[in-house]
């Protein structure tokens, strides 16, 4: 069989590397930026990058409606992307896991009960309920997390029940109950490590979805208000100014797609790395 | 079949009751409905008198009773924004959702499934590198601004088609792309990682060793086995074509459902709001029930299981 051009080392290292360059950008988002992200210039707006004609000093990616660097906002909007996309997906992580690990060592009605809510919500649109939410409480970085975290905990879940499920079976579990070792004591020791090789898959490929769904609602002005910088919030500006500015929509939207793409190279590395029968996707 | 179809629509209106149920408890969070009804200059004899109205002076399970009571006759109030009942607004939205609904996403199956289909027998050839790294590429793409990059291209560079709006057939061309580019890239990986296993099995093998010919190996026994993953995955990607349809919406300007909603949002018009989603919900849940008789037509294991 042939080699895949794009193996499983490449993947790992070209989303990784980029995934890294994201979160130190996050990191050092005040060393990097020239400006404040919130600095108005009313004399320097609208000003294209450095590449078009008519750019402004300073301003290498150009500055948007009211005049702010752009580059100063992609950068400090990288916080909030990064923030936003790994506290929701680990909170909605840690109850998913939970409840699936509840669910598949309990089985019985405790089962029934955890399941057959996790399928109830599968089948309403995650995103609607996200828009609901926020519409009702407003939106907030806080906010973000808690909606996003709680509208995505059925995918863990699904993965750990199903898992836990069959991992109860084993042996060495039964040695254990038979020992007399608590549940609690079980799941810790004997189950949730067995769990971790896909959990860390899941997580990774679920914080690329939790950024695109911040991004979404803040594009469509229920996430993270303005004048904070989020790439979704600037992508909805750059949008009513498509005509003068095209770089506001195009920039912010080229920052998502990198960042979401090396997670999800990375996601997909790691799968074939931690799981090599599921490796063709 | 009957027996079948008869106890998944049991769940209808156990379905909808939950939606309600839903729909109350955010309508409760949004705030006193007094105060969104009435301007600040109210007097508190007008709020006590529409408080009565509303029946909000009753206990909790008897304003949801009621609540429940008058959706079910279709009565979900009326507009703040614009006069009449909520729910004739929100149906007059409906047709042109669908439409766009519609064109997205079978544009996004037929296409999504034979670029799957591609990939497979053109394993590990350019061709399956090419497809498989744009799916995969689409997939981390935002589809909002997909929609401004087509709107970019095809409207202020080329002219060839209005940026947004509504009024012709060329309206719903860059619409209807957006979305179906947004669910295609699931389609083209699921399809190609399922004729792939289905492709290793036994009796394909067999098919094969006997000489039939590598095309009615494909059609009689590959693709009809294939396509089962495929077509329960559709009921997954329903709620994925709504939140896609909102955004493509908002994008666009298409006077659907959805950006109705959103402005309506933005308005704090309430009634509209719980008329949408009811209205998202219903259509949700008959979009499953469909997607669950095909399924069970196609695989006599789901009914018979």
């Amino acid at each position: 069989m042939r080699r895949p051009l794009f193996d499983k080392r490449l993947k790992m290292t070209l989303g990784g590397g980029i995934v890294v360059a994201a979160i130190l950008m996050a990191i050092f988002a005040p060393l990097l930026s020239p400006f404040d992200p919130n600095q108005q210039d009313l004399l320097q707006r609208l000003k294209p990058p450095a590449w078009s004609a008519g750019a402004a000093a300073g301003h290498w990616l150009g500055t948007d409606n009211f005049g702010r660097d752009l580059w100063s906002r992609i950068a400090f909007g990288s916080r909030i992307s990064i923030l936003v996309g790994v506290s929701a997906m680990l909170l909605a992580g840690v109850l998913g896991t939970l409840l699936g690990m509840v669910a598949g060592y309990k089985g019985g009605r405790i089962e029934q009960v955890i399941m057959r809510f996790a399928d109830a919500q599968l089948a309403f649109p995650d995103f609607l309920l996200a828009i609901l939410i926020v519409a009702a409480i407003g939106g907030s970085a806080l906010n973000l997390i808690l909606v996003l975290g709680v509208s995505g905990w059925m995918i863990y879940a699904r993965v750990t029940f199903g898992l836990t499920r069959s991992l109860r079976e084993r042996p060495y579990v039964e040695a254990a109950v038979s020992h007399g070792a608590w549940d609690w004591y079980i799941i810790r020791r004997h189950i949730f490590p067995q769990l971790v090789p896909v959990l860390t898959v899941v997580s990774t490929l679920q914080v690329a979805q939790m950024i695109l769904a911040e991004t979404a609602l803040s594009f469509l002005g229920l996430g993270i208000p303005p004048p904070a910088p989020s790439w979704g919030n600037m992508l909805a500006e750059g949008r009513d100014r498509l005509f003068v500015a095209p770089w506001i929509a195009n920039l912010s939207g080229l920052a998502i797609i990198i960042v979401v793409w090396g997670i999800n190279m990375l996601g997909n590395g790691l799968r074939e790395h931690l799981d090599p029968r599921s490796g063709d996707l | 079949m009957l027996t079948y179809i008869t106890r998944r629509l049991a769940f209808v209106p156990v379905s909808l009751l939950l939606v309600s149920f839903a729909a109350f408890v955010i309508l409760r969070i949004t705030g006193d409905p007094v105060q969104i009804y009435l301007d600040i200059n109210s007097t508190p004899e007008q709020e006590a008198l529409l408080r009565g109205q509303l029946h909000l002076d009753e206990p909790l399970p008897i304003q949801f009773a009621i609540f429940t009571w008058n959706v079910l006759h279709g009565d979900f109030g009326t507009s703040l924004q614009f006069s009449g009942p909520a729910l004739t607004l929100v149906l007059q939205r409906l047709g042109p959702t669908l439409q766009l609904v519609s064109l997205g996403l079978v544009l996004a199956v037929v296409l999504g499934v034979l670029a799957g289909i591609a990939c497979a027998i053109r394993r590990d050839r350019v061709t399956d590198f090419v497809l498989s790294s744009a799916a995969l590429a689409g997939q981390s793409m935002p589809s909002f601004w997909l929609g401004i990059l087509l709107i970019q291209f095809f409207a202020l560079r080329l002219g060839w088609l209005p940026t947004s709006g509504t009024g012709s057939v060329l309206h719903l061309i860059l619409p209807g792309i957006t979305l179906s580019l947004f669910l295609m890239p699931n389609f083209v990986l699921l399809t190609r990682t399922s004729v792939l296993e289905t492709i290793g099995e036994q009796y394909v093998v067999t098919a094969r060793s006997k000489g039939l010919s590598g095309a009615r190996v494909l059609f009689k026994h590959v693709l009809p086995n294939a396509i089962n993953p495929v077509l329960s995955f559709l009921g997954l990607q329903i709620g994925r074509l709504v939140g896609g349809s909102i955004i493509t919406e908002t994008i666009f300007a298409w006077p659907g459902i959805g950006r109705l909603m959103i402005g309506s949002i933005f308005q704090r018009d309430v009634p509209v709001v719980i008329a949408a989603v009811f209205i998202i919900s219903f259509a949700i849940i008959v979009a499953n029930l469909l997607v669950d008789i095909v399924q069970s037509l196609v695989d006599p294991r789901i009914r018979l299981g």
